[in-house]
């Protein structure tokens, strides 16, 4: 059965239509790369499911139930949680309290205002996961650009969403750091339905299976990734130039 | 000596840990008790209601660190929450004296008959109770911060806005306060307050019970935000300041978490302006408009709002020192403070309690320094 529909879906800002009826469908356990060039829609369209911009049309459809109005904090506690592209942690809190206030939310007004004991068990296990045991007790402001992204990923995990949206993980990474995160993603995979933005060549080429292209904010193909990239439309897309290339 | 940094510290002792865990108790009660014992029997009775008044603006400061300091809410019309609390007590303090003077057998406040009213208003009669002026010193406060912070929070508004709305807020409140004379006493405000509860205030003993009851809400207060700065709910303040959005999106709604801090912040703010009523003996417009709300706020900032101890210390000390200044140089003394104002915003954001954090820093940087060379130079 398919987790998130996306059915039409059109968002302009302005005069600028930055998705264009997009239709698009997810299985539970799929892992789905999404590329494209910049500006093609792809954070455009992670926001839209996120309740971060509203659709101007068409609609969005998420274990049966529609996204329409959903507030942002109602969307994650339906089970959909998202990384953004320039990752955004709490600088002035520890790495601990961010995954600790992550794994949160479902808590009542009058738990959070308790007195709080040792980090949850569920808190310690994922931060040994992501491999930042050893920054528990370090502001996140201290963190390296890639540790920061897997804060970001631990973040994400202690809100145990159904689906995940990360936008760019790797970027800015070298390589081991990529190495280590695709194997991350293909743990997580394993039990979550995901969506990632990602067009770097080599990392697609290593992890992606299906891969969905967007070109000015509509669905040029999806398929594996051999396939769109023998695609012409989509070598016509990145100017005959390989993904990698044509972005960053 | 050039590796001092990448040489890991040495592992800190048990007792040594436990040493650092007591200390912030130890300083808490060693000035409690100060305060309590001592200061009352050193301070000659003019000095102690000073001082007492001082700690009044002590417990708004609390509240202001919590909004502001950890919320990101530029309270700027704090000022409102404390003449909301004051007026509370003040109507009581006026209807308790207008019981006992045998030259109004109404009961009606002196002022009240020169602006020709026959009967008190509607408004007024519950304040004959002292336990309803108290009650109400705190709800009326949180009540409308709460109302006021439900409705621009939900609509994301925040920032200059914020601080502007509190602005206009502080403005039109002491405009409703002059313009309704005949209800509140108008520019005059409410003053003369012999008696509470059936005791004289004019007392020394009363003055001194006063300052010490000051001295435990202040204490007390403290121990609470410090509990609250500490729970999930304070690092979810923390989070909001810093990336409102963000917190959405790890599935919090910043509405309520924010209209409860504010709220809380008023109320702590009532409640100074309660106590401040019966110790400084009167209560007008001019003590809580524009100018004392972002007074309050400055006297925060300069004690440091991220640190509840910096933000009350803060608080003592500005007052302190607009006493001192305006006796001599009145007019020099306001210009003083706004410079001291930009200079700590621009240099010092996180205030004396920053600048003490930082020494504190710098000397345990220098311990540390010193212990690994003695170990080291043998070698
Ligand atoms: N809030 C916004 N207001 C106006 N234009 C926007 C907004 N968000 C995105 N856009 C535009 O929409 C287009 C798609 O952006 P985006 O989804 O970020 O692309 P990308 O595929 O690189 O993630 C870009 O041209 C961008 O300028
Ligand atoms: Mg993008």
């Amino acid at each position: 059965m398919s987790l998130l529909t996306i059915d039409d879906l059109t968002v302009t800002f302005g005069d600028f239509t930055a998705l264009d009826h997009v239709t698009l469908s997810l299985d539970e356990g799929d892992l789905l790369f999404l590329i494209g060039p910049n500006g093609a829609g792809k954070t455009t369209l992670i926001d839209t499911i996120t309740g971060r911009t509203r659709p101007t049309s068409g609609t969005l459809t998420f274990d049966g139930r529609p996204l329409h109005g959903m507030a942002e904090h109602h969307i994650v506690r339906a089970g959909i949680g998202r990384t953004f592209q320039t990752s955004v942690v709490f600088e002035h809190l520890t790495v601990a309290d961010n995954v600790d206030l992550a794994a949160s939310h479902h808590l009542r007004p009058w738990q959070l205002l308790r007195r709080r004991r040792a980090l949850p068990e569920a808190v310690t296990h994922i931060l040994e996961r992501v491999g930042l045991t050893e920054r528990l007790h370090d502001r996140a402001g201290t963190l390296s650009h890639g540790q920061r992204q897997w804060l970001e990923i631990a973040m994400l995990l202690a809100q145990r969403p159904r689906l995940l949206l990360l936008d760019e993980p790797v970027a800015g990474m070298n390589t081991d750091e990529r190495t280590r995160t695709g194997e991350l993603l293909t743990e997580i995979a394993t039990d979550h339905t995901i969506i990632v933005i990602e067009h770097d060549m080599d990392f697609l080429r290593r992890y992606a299976h299906q891969v969905v292209v967007l070109h000015e904010g509509a669905v040029l193909t999806r398929g594996d990734l051999a396939t769109v990239q023998s695609d012409p439309r989509v070598q016509e897309v990145y100017l005959g130039r390989t993904p990698s290339e044509a972005t960053t | 000596m050039t590796h001092t940094s990448t040489v890991p510290a040495p592992p800190v002792s048990r007792a040594a840990s436990l040493g650092r865990r007591l200390r912030g108790p130890a300083v808490f009660v060693a000035l409690l008790a100060a305060a309590l014992l001592v200061v009352p029997v050193v301070l000659e009775p003019f000095r102690l209601n000073l001082l007492a008044q001082y700690l009044c603006y002590a417990i708004v400061a609390l509240g202001i660190a919590l909004a502001w300091g950890r919320g990101g809410m530029l309270t700027l019309g704090h000022g409102v929450y404390f003449g909301l609390g004051a007026y509370a007590m003040a109507m009581h303090l006026t209807l308790a004296r207008a019981a006992q003077d045998p030259l109004d057998p109404d009961g009606l406040p002196s002022f009240m008959v020169w602006s020709g009213l026959s009967e008190l208003p509607w408004f007024w009669v519950p304040f004959a109770s002292p336990a309803v002026a108290v009650v109400a010193a705190v709800l009326v406060p949180g009540a409308v911060a709460a109302l006021l912070g439900w409705s621009v929070f939900r609509q994301r508004v925040r920032g200059a806005y914020f601080a502007i709305l509190n602005q206009a807020l502080a403005a039109a409140f002491v405009l409703l306060l002059v313009g309704q004379q005949h209800l509140t006493g108008g520019s005059n405000g409410l003053t003369d307050f012999p008696v509470f509860a059936g005791h004289s205030l004019y007392t020394p003993t009363a003055q001194t019970t006063l300052y010490v009851l000051t001295v435990l809400v202040l204490a007390g207060l403290y121990l609470l935000l410090r509990h609250i700065t500490r729970s999930r709910f304070g690092t979810l303040l923390i989070a909001i300041r810093d990336g409102e959005d963000r917190v959405r999106h790890l599935g919090y709604d910043p509405t309520w978490a924010k209209t409860l801090a504010y709220a809380l912040s008023a109320m702590a703010a009532g409640i100074g302006g309660a106590l401040f009523v019966p110790i400084m003996g009167i209560i007008s417009p001019s003590l809580i408009g524009v100018i004392p709300s972002i007074m309050m706020v400055l006297a925060v900032a300069i004690g440091g709002r991220y640190s509840l101890a910096g933000a009350a210390l803060g608080a003592v000390l500005m007052n302190a020192a607009q006493t001192t200044f305006s006796e001599h140089f009145a007019g020099t003394w306001t210009y003083l403070q706004g410079a001291l104002f930009v200079v700590v915003i621009a240099l010092a954001p996180a205030g004396l309690a920053g600048l003490a954090g930082q020494v504190r820093q710098a000397l345990h940087h220098r311990r540390a320094h010193v212990t690994h060379t003695s170990h080291g130079s043998p070698r």
